[in-house]
């Protein structure tokens, strides 16, 4: 019996060894992400550096959105994350670098071909921790050409066309809008353009700023916006997880849907006819139709990485033309200089609608921080009436840290 | 005799003597003979202490702290935690769902669990078969079950609504999971159809213990087969009714993965169904928001703590009371 | 009170379990009717026929010269003590005793005046608060009783109803369970494998075996005229030592010869037996009871060729009496699925005598014993049949 547990215990000894004389020939760098729906699309372009560094050998694993942050922040606690991940910029990454789970990059990373908005989204108190390879994400009003066109309507661009919208397409049986809500997202991002429309980019710092609230009665009128928009919502709209809802979509279950750049690769994956448009959000009336733009979580380098210098290599080599064109080609907007999408209509269609009235995601600042979250959990109080609108407004009022208090 | 005395003396003495020369030795198999046997109880302890008491300790000095998961700063804030917890209103507002499932489950698995678990018991044909498809549920993990339902309920794309439309029950057709009316009812009829299988098999052993004579005698007595039942043989049955209320009572009290599968991280609509587990998930992790400024490890730690601490009490007390009213009989 | 008859009685289990094969009895009113016979034999199954918690597969059953078989047992104004006794585990004594009450909606103070009489004539008066699980065996044993009289039913049913006590209390409720009965006057059929409380207990015995019935009659005929050789073996303790032998001669001057001893048998045995006569040369078999056989020294009168030459292998003195063990060289004849709880297994071909209390042999010796020839028992070699 001895000689046999002997026997065994030798064999796993060379067994392993074995294999991690095979590993050490390449350096293994290991990435975590969170849109499994861009899986083929992210390993193309990780292939085609793989190909131009055959010693570098990176492992991707995908994590679907809703376990993403749990799952990360559960492995940087215990010790045992990826060498890449992608975290939001702004106060979540500031958290992380302050908790020195991530490498500062400032002085070895070179971003000067990045657009100027990207610069600044990355760019805390003048360091960088993190780099945006999967470009950002624009967030306007996705509608279906063709259902559009057979009842011979065209996107409307404010609240009163919006409601008349949702009318006409009820009477003809039609969905007028796919809202996945039970996670909140995608009203929160509702709530954001509807602001948006009102304030404008500008007003959005007088947010910040603490000068102008939530409350106030212009501003108000998003949240009234936001909760008249809920009757457009398809059938069980607060219980539509946020997968479903984007499918439903992508194979024409409703006329339109409040949505990402970043989105049209899942319906392309989901229906490769889907035949989609895109414009601004309809304004709030009286205000200018707007768009949302955040970064697809840029990524950091693990600060207990054994393979920095080839994590950063890999990160810069991202930001360059022939990565960032296959990014706005196939996946979402890129933030890398000069790079326009060869003949992604959609892609192009978002750029445009991107230059009316852009402003960037409330998560990304850290006065504003939590107002995402806080629009999210209590959005489906306000379509359910359990709260008014100007209940709701004090209540997002109540999550921001004016910047002139801090 | 007599010339047997002197090697008799010593013998007599030698274990005097023994006694005084190794007091130490005498001592620990002293220890040994009263206390050797919790020897064998060791690896278990060992393993328990690992598993549950060395984690439950880490927990509650956790607890104690401002920790939020994130990084490794963090001070000792005493029982601040626990004070915010008892005041944390979501607490209540989840608990009362769980006990509003709990109460209904109770009912449920009380009910039709013991009538399908008396109709098997008189052996119908196939019963193997009957017993097997109505525990499958229980051994099926609760996220494909919740995912399975999730599929079934959709109002977009669920088959429950079409099919009674189709026969004619259209008026019955809803949205199951985001009508607050209907919601936390679904939660607790898939809940129901889950756990069911528990109830039957807790039952069923119940019931082929209790002696066919007792049944004869009753019938002889003068029992009809609704006496019979009642005032005898579910009598029999105070055990499985223990087992299984403090089951269910736990059972439901630390329910997540089905809900949270079911009504997602935010316990739609509205909170609605959001019950204490999902509560502290959301506080440990996090919802699904891209902003996580409102999580709290040791906040969620010292939530789990209190309401660990309240279903101990409370099943304590379940066991003591339903137990009582076993041992009398 | 009412007489109880079976017709023809017949129970086929599922799988062609034949376990009471066209039984007939009749069992007059207030009989105490013993149904005996070894583990298996149909005993339970006939009474649960009887009392309505088993299908009848043919025959009837009477109770009151009516058929019963379609009646359910509640129907049937019978009351039954079970083995196990199945005392409601969860109620009191008085409430065990008083349930048939209770669901007949007896009135209270009925309930409780007919209870304590019970509970008196029982001697469990101090009990009756008590739970089963807080008596002994025998105050159990007296629940189930008390549980059967309180309904004043027209017949008992006792299936084996002292087997779950030890031998002492076994006797004590032996005689109660007579006594009550006797006072109470009921129909009685009662189920045992213990041909003690058989032999005792019964106005009549009834032997089954396999299924079948082998004789209905008093203790003692059962006894001294069995009816088989199953019966023969199966009533009485030690049994009976039976033997292939053969008789020689004739009816004037008979010859028993039983190996290599050879026995006179008296001329008055055939007069009894008229069919003896016809067996003579012819294989038989042979019963001698063990107390028919006696040590040759204690009776120096006994007839010289009644007499067997035995080398004594075993002496169990008992005080009384002594068990002695010693062989016969005749064939053994074989019963089969003899069971009898005090039987003692003997070595096969040794045969045990009931000696008095004087007898001197010790184990090793050879001596004589004496066989009191008119009383031996003969049976047909072929079917076992007494003759
Ligand atoms: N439910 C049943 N199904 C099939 N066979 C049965 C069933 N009950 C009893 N038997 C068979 O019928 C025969 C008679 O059984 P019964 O219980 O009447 O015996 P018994 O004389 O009471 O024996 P004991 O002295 O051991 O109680 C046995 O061979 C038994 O195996
Ligand atoms: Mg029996």
């Amino acid at each position: 019996m001895k000689t046999v547990i002997k026997g065994l215990l030798v064999g796993v000894l060379l067994a392993t060894t074995a294999i991690s004389a095979i590993a050490q020939d390449k350096v293994v760098l290991t990435m975590w992400h969170n849109h499994p729906e861009w899986k083929d699309r992210v390993e193309a372009i990780l292939n085609k550096y793989e190909e131009m560094n055959p010693n570098i050998d990176i492992q991707l694993e995908e994590i679907s959105g809703t376990n993403y942050n749990t799952r990360l922040n559960t492995a940087l606690t215990a010790g045992e994350a990826p060498d890449l991940f992608g975290l939001n910029p702004g106060p979540v990454t500031a958290d992380a670098a302050a908790a020195g789970y991530t490498v500062d990059l400032t002085d070895r990373l070179d971003i000067s071909g990045l657009t100027d908005s990207a610069k600044a989204a990355i760019t805390l108190d003048g360091k960088i921790y993190s780099a945006p390879i999967l470009g950002s994400y624009t967030v306007g009003l996705y509608y279906q050409r063709k259902i559009f066109e057979e009842n011979g309507l065209t996107p409307p661009t404010n609240q009163t066309e919006f409601m008349a919208l949702c009318d006409t397409l009820r009477e003809k049986g039609i969905t007028p809008m796919i809202a996945p809500a039970q996670d909140g997202i995608i009203p929160s991002f509702l709530y954001a353009m509807m602001v948006a429309s009102v304030v404008k980019a500008e007003g959005f710092d007088e947010i910040r700023a603490g000068t102008r609230k939530f409350t106030d009665p212009d501003v108000l009128k998003a949240a009234y916006f936001l909760k008249d928009s809920y009757s457009c919502f398809q059938e069980g709209a607060l219980a539509t997880p946020y997968v479903e809802g984007k499918a439903l979509f992508a194979l024409g279950r409703g006329a339109m849907l409040e949505g990402g750049s970043a989105d049209y690769a899942g319906f392309l994956e989901t229906n490769p006819d889907v035949d989609v448009g895109v414009v601004p959000f309809p304004a709030v009336d009286g205000g200018t139709p707007a768009t949302v733009t955040g970064m697809e979580a840029p990524y950091n380098v693990n600060a207990k990485s054994e393979h920095i210098d080839e994590a950063v290599a890999f990160l810069q080599w991202m930001m360059t033309a022939e990565p960032a064109q296959m990014v706005v080609d196939t996946i979402t907007l890129t933030t890398t200089k000069g790079i326009v999408p060869s003949d992604n209509e959609v892609m192009k269609e978002m750029i445009e609608a991107g230059r009316s009235n852009d402003v960037r995601v409330f998560y990304e600042m850290p006065e504003t921080g939590a107002v995402f979250g806080v629009v999210q959990q209590n959005a489906a109080a306000l379509f359910l009436g359990d709260i008014t609108p100007e209940e709701f407004a004090q209540i997002v009022q109540d999550a921001v840290k004016p910047s002139s208090s801090m | 005799m007599t010339q047997n005395s002197p090697p008799r003396t010593t013998s007599v003495l030698a274990p005097q003597l023994g006694r005084k020369e190794r007091p130490e030795r005498r001592a620990t198999s002293e220890i040994m003979r009263k206390y050797g046997h919790l020897l064998f109880v060791l690896p278990g302890l060992v393993f328990f202490v690992a598993v549950m008491v060395g984690p439950t300790l880490f927990a509650l000095v956790i607890s104690l702290t401002n920790w939020t998961g994130r990084g490794i700063s963090f001070e000792f804030i005493g029982l601040q935690n626990f004070q915010d917890a008892l005041s944390y209103w979501p607490l209540y507002r989840a608990a009362i769902n769980n006990v509003i499932l709990f109460v209904a489950m109770l009912i449920f698995q009380h009910t039709v669990g013991l009538f399908i678990a008396v109709q098997l018991n008189e052996k119908p044909r196939f019963m193997e078969f009957y017993r097997a498809v109505l525990f499958m549920p229980v051994i099926i993990s609760l996220v494909s079950t919740g995912f399975i339902w999730t599929l079934m309920l959709s109002s977009n794309i669920g088959f429950i609504n079409p099919v009674l439309r189709d026969l004619g029950l259209g008026f019955l057709a809803k949205n199951w999971l985001s009508d607050p009316a209907t919601a936390l009812p679904t939660v607790i009829a898939v809940t129901a159809w889950n756990s069911v299988g528990w109830a039957i098999v807790i039952y069923l052993s119940g019931l082929q213990n209790v002696p066919e004579e007792l049944k004869q005698a009753a019938h002889i007595d003068g029992a009809n087969g609704w006496q019979t039942f009642w005032r005898v043989v579910f009598p029999q049955l105070s055990p499985s009714f223990t087992a299984l209320t403090v089951l269910t009572f736990i059972g439901t009290f630390k329910t997540f993965d089905l809900v949270y599968v079911l009504t997602g991280p935010l316990g739609s609509p509205n909170y609605r169904t959001d019950v204490v587990g999902t509560l502290i998930y959301r506080t440990a992790f996090g919802g699904s928001g891209n902003y996580t400024d409102d999580i709290s490890m040791s906040f969620a730690i010292a939530l789990a703590l209190v309401v660990f601490a309240f279903m101990t009490l409370i099943a304590w007390a379940l066991i003591k009371i339903l137990r009582r009213r076993e041992i009398q009989s | 009170m009412a007489n109880v008859t079976l017709k023809n009685l017949t129970k086929t289990y599922p799988g062609q379990v034949t376990a009471v094969d066209n039984l007939s009895l009749e069992i007059a009113d207030g009989e105490f009717l013993v149904l005996v016979g070894p583990s298996g034999c149909g005993k339970s199954t006939a009474l649960k026929m009887i009392a309505g918690l088993e299908p009848i597969t043919a025959g009837e059953v009477l109770i009151a010269d009516e058929v019963v078989n379609e009646y359910a047992s509640r129907d049937r104004d019978i009351a039954m003590v079970f083995q196990s006794y199945a005392l409601y585990p969860h109620m009191s004594v008085f409430d065990n005793i008083a349930f048939s009450l209770q669901i007949a909606k007896v009135p209270k103070a009925e309930i409780t005046r007919r209870v304590g009489e019970v509970a008196r004539i029982l001697q469990l008066e101090d009990y009756l608060r008590r739970k089963p699980g807080n008596l002994s065996g025998g105050q159990r044993q007296r629940v189930a009783m008390g549980r059967a009289i309180i309904r004043q039913p027209s017949v008992f049913l006792m299936d084996e109803p002292l087997s779950n006590l030890d031998a002492k209390l076994r006797v004590q409720m032996r005689s109660e369970i007579a006594q009550i009965q006797r006072r109470v006057k009921v129909t009685t059929i009662y189920v045992t494998h213990d041909q003690v409380e058989a032999m005792t207990m019964g106005d009549r015995v009834a032997l089954m075996k396999d299924g079948v019935l082998q004789q209905v009659d008093t203790p003692d005929n059962i006894y001294n005229r069995p009816a088989n050789t199953f019966v023969a073996s199966f009533i009485g303790s030690p049994s009976m030592n039976l033997y292939r032998a053969r008789l020689e001669g004739e009816v004037a001057s008979c010859t028993l010869v039983l190996g290599g001893n050879r026995l006179a048998i008296p001329a008055s045995v055939f007069a009894d037996r008229a069919e003896l006569a016809a067996k003579i040369g012819a294989d038989i078999i042979v019963g001698l009871r063990p107390e028919d056989l006696e040590d040759a020294a204690l009776l120096p009168t006994h007839p010289a060729d009644q007499r067997l030459a035995a080398h004594v292998i075993l002496n169990e003195s008992l005080g009384s009496d002594h068990m002695v063990h010693f062989p016969i060289d005749a064939p053994l004849a074989k019963v089969s699925d003899q069971d009898s709880l005090d039987e003692i297994v003997v070595a096969e071909g040794v045969c045990i005598g009931r000696f008095g209390a004087r007898s001197l042999v010790k184990a090793g010796q050879s001596i004589e014993v004496a066989v009191a020839c008119d009383r031996l028992h003969f049976f047909d070699a072929a079917t076992g049949l007494a003759i």
